[in-house]
């Protein structure tokens, strides 16, 4: 097999780190439950919160 | 169809054979995480090594790699499997740490040397063999690479690193065939003369 430099420095920058790839796993977890609350708060929300600024455009209206 | 394919699998460990592109679709039709997960499995740790080597930072490193995985999971949707998964993930992995990097030295105030930029003209005879490249000694390697201007590390990363095609690359920088070639040419050169400052005056690699 030929020698390639460049996978090996790939191998070698991994050994010298500390590399955690559960912590990293958790945090996409808590990042997509973060994002995911949020659209859910949205989907909630947001038709009340577009519901009440037609009332009001209606009110002016009338 | 995949779904029924891969359904016996997922109550259990799913096959290290599985493709990726099949992977992505039984994600996208059954939302389970557990095949993210698999591909999570099988690329974190090269994302991770890509990461480190751009940012020359550990934790910056790892804030890359969970931001850049929150990005695929996002835009899995996106993912049109007309390149590999593998590909598609690169990009987005060498696109980020290269926007990273601009906005860092954006801040320091220093000039940005952007993967899309126009190498400058080197007018030495530096050229250097593919093979010269893959033995040069792996600390050296490690100096100089540190040393040339991101994009051109990156792209020499991508070709003889992740030894992606040229046509892979031109999807990833978004660039002709003509140009990628051009930009490895020139990053190679640039590779030489760092390597000839450096090491000329202590015998070869």
């Amino acid at each position: 097999m030929e020698k390639n430099s460049f996978k090996e420095l790939e191998e070698l920058e991994l050994k010298d780190t500390s590399f955690d790839e559960n912590s990293i796993k958790t945090g996409i977890s808590s990042d997509i439950g973060l994002l995911k609350f949020i659209v859910s708060i949205l989907e909630i929300f947001l038709p009340n919160v577009l519901e009440m600024f037609d009332d009001r455009e209606q009110e002016k209206k009338d | 169809m995949i779904i029924n394919l891969l359904n016996p699998i997922v109550s259990g460990a799913i096959s290290d054979s599985l493709p990726d592109e099949r992977v992505v679709d039984a994600y996208l039709s059954t939302q389970n995480s557990s095949y993210f997960e698999v591909l999570y499995d099988r690329y974190s740790k090269k994302v991770f090594a890509k990461c480190i080597s751009l940012l020359k930072n550990e934790t910056k490193a790892e804030d890359a790699t969970q931001e850049i995985f929150v990005k695929v999971l996002l835009n899995l949707s996106g993912f049109s499997g007309k390149s590999k998964f593998s590909t598609w993930l690169y990009s987005i992995t060498y696109n980020f740490c290269i926007d990273t990097i601009r906005k860092n030295k954006k801040k320091l105030g220093v000039l940005v040397d952007d993967i899309n930029s126009v190498g400058e003209n080197i007018s030495d005879n530096l050229a250097i063999s593919d093979k010269e490249l893959l033995e040069t000694n792996v600390f050296r390697l490690k100096r100089v690479l540190d040393e040339i201007p991101t994009g051109d590390k990156a792209i020499l990363l991508m070709k003889y690193q992740d030894e992606l095609s040229i046509k892979d690359i031109c999807e990833i920088i978004d660039k002709s065939e003509s140009a990628v070639k051009m930009k490895i040419k020139r990053a190679k050169e640039k590779f030489k003369k760092v390597y000839d400052e450096l090491y000329l005056n202590q015998g070869a690699a």
